[in-house]
């Protein structure tokens, strides 16, 4: 009775184990470590660097290198990692064993969507907490060089740097969500994998499309650059790092909201991944 | 309708109808954050769409990106070349417009360093050509000033800009009535430094207009702190006196 009950009703178990297992095949990936691997010896080269620093105090550099692998190398994970789950599946025909069983394909879409969003909250959580530490034993050091600028205590919030990582998160969380939505409809894996580059690149400049939107006489550029302002969500808004690095703090309702624009478009793209995939002749 | 077309049709309604419908919220988010500042939308669209793809592409990683381009700049600046320099300066703002260091140092380059060269390499002489050298003066100081008011963009209202500027209006474009302008617009705002609105009353002496300069000191004279040196109020006490004493003997040239 229970089985036929899961077979009837939508079941959060089959997603979950899905993800599960997408999960552990991710952090087996080579490029996984590659890209963790890239993004610790950045963050070690931060201390090294500091001498080609004219711009920014030295916190600020640390800070700088450790968003930069959260964004850049987070963004390359996210990409790849959606899509090799997704349309690998489909490419090694594997996803016909998956589906010989008593699993929906929306299931199957939401499975794959937690294994890659799993994968890239180790990604980040491992860089934050190196970044964390960094930055503790560096401020450390200079504490007891500088007394004197450190009278009133640490000046970075810790607590700021690790609520930037968990915006990451979200923001790598809405990019994997586009490239399952493409990847549901692609035909190789490389096109999911361009058309999720180009949509990362636009989606960060999302926000100088909605400016120029309608500043122009060619109508073709402006139906472009509507299309760009109104579907693609805005990556910008993550982009507060350089508050924090001042030692601004981002407010707890910033955070909510950010976590719930984020939600509100995982939710369509894969909302529109599932329509897509059930449709789909494999 | 065949699946792509369908598929195609359904995300991009999909995709339109949540952007619409979170376009205030965006604008919301972006304001609890930013504040009304407009960062780099106000900038020429050329420059705000490489600042964009900097942070786009490079994220956290464009600060070095642009050390990098700033040593390189200095290569440049070695040899001279006037197009390169301006180019790496230029690239460097871009990429990362945080850094003041390079919109101070890239306006000073530009403004100083630059004509000097042009003067050195055609053998010109401030005496004998000084039409030349100040048309020279005059077409670099533009372009630095230009960089200043886009570091304004990145950083509205820093004094270190606005007094660079002020000082390129007053020694290199000869306009004492700008500088006069952007001194005193330093010295009107909170924590200014002491120094603009001293420039500003000396500035409108070198105009002539003394009695102007003399209400202006004694009228910061009364808000100068008396236990910090920077303000000087001593020194702003003896200059009050002597312009007090070069009107009356203006007065007295006049009566007669």
């Amino acid at each position: 009775m229970n089985e036929k009950l899961n077979l009837s009703f939508w079941n959060m178990r089959h997603a979950w184990l899905i993800g599960k297992t997408s999960y552990l095949e991710t952090v087996r990936m080579k490029l996984f470590y590659a890209l963790l691997a890239l993004s610790l010896f950045s963050l070690g080269c931060s201390f090294l660097l500091q001498e080609f620093n004219f711009g920014s105090d030295e916190l600020k550099f640390i800070m700088d290198f450790g968003f930069g692998g959260m964004t850049f190398f987070g963004s390359i994970l996210a990409i790849v990692t959606a899509s090799q789950l997704f349309y690998g599946e489909i490419e090694d025909r594997t996803v016909f064993t998956i589906l010989a069983k008593p699993i929906r394909r929306s299931e199957f879409v939401v499975g794959k969507f937690i294994g890659a969003w799993f994968c890239i909250v180790s990604f980040v959580l491992c860089l934050t907490l190196c970044l964390m530490l960094s930055l503790f034993v560096r401020e450390s050091i200079l504490m007891s060089q500088y007394p004197e600028v450190f009278s009133e205590g640490r000046l970075l919030n810790y607590l700021d740097v690790l609520g930037f990582g968990f915006m990451q998160c979200v923001r790598l969380g809405m990019l994997g969500s586009i490239v399952i939505l493409f990847s549901s409809y692609a035909t190789s894996s490389l096109f999911s994998i361009i058309i999720g580059v180009v949509t990362w690149i636009l989606g960060q400049l999302q926000h100088l499309a909605v400016n120029a939107w309608g500043q122009y006489d060619s109508l073709f550029l402006n139906t472009i650059l509507f299309i760009v302002s109104i579907a693609l969500p805005n990556f910008h808004l993550y982009d507060f790092g350089d508050k924090i690095a001042l030692g601004e703090s981002a407010s707890i309702s910033v955070y909510l909201q950010l976590v719930g624009y984020g939600a509100l478009y995982c939710a369509l793209y894969l909302s529109l991944a599932v329509l897509s995939f059930r449709e789909r002749e494999l | 309708m065949s699946y792509r077309k369908w598929t195609i049709v359904v995300s991009l309604v999909g995709a339109l109808s949540i952007g619409a419908l979170t376009s205030g919220w965006q604008r919301l988010i972006f304001r609890s954050l930013h504040g009304d500042s407009l960062g780099t939308n106000s900038l020429p669209k050329s420059e705000s769409l490489g600042q964009g793809l900097s942070l786009a592409i490079l994220g956290g990683y464009r600060s070095i990106a642009a050390n990098l381009i700033w040593l390189d700049m200095n290569g440049s600046w070695e040899k001279q070349n006037i197009n390169e320099t301006l180019a790496k300066i230029e690239l460097a703002t871009a990429t990362d417009p945080r850094a003041l260091f390079f919109w101070l140092n890239g306006a000073r380059v530009v403004a100083n360093d630059m004509p000097a060269w042009v003067i050195a390499n055609q053998g010109l002489d401030q005496e004998k050509h000084p039409n030349t050298v100040k048309a020279l003066n005059l077409k670099f100081s533009e372009k630095a000033l230009e960089l200043i008011e886009n570091g304004l963009v990145a950083h509205p209202g820093n004094f270190e800009l606005m007094v660079d500027r002020a000082v390129i209006h007053w020694k290199k474009r000869e306009d004492l009535e700008e500088a006069a302008k952007s001194f005193l617009e330093i010295a009107t705002m909170p924590n200014s430094p002491y120094f603009a609105g001293r420039l500003y009353a000396e500035l409108l002496v070198e105009l002539g207009r003394t009695d102007d300069a003399l209400s202006y000191l004694k009228s910061i004279y009364s808000s100068l702190p008396d236990d910090d040196i920077q303000a000087m109020k001593p020194f702003v006490a003896e200059r009050i006196r002597q312009l007090e004493i070069k009107l009356e003997e203006q007065k007295v040239l006049v009566i007669p």
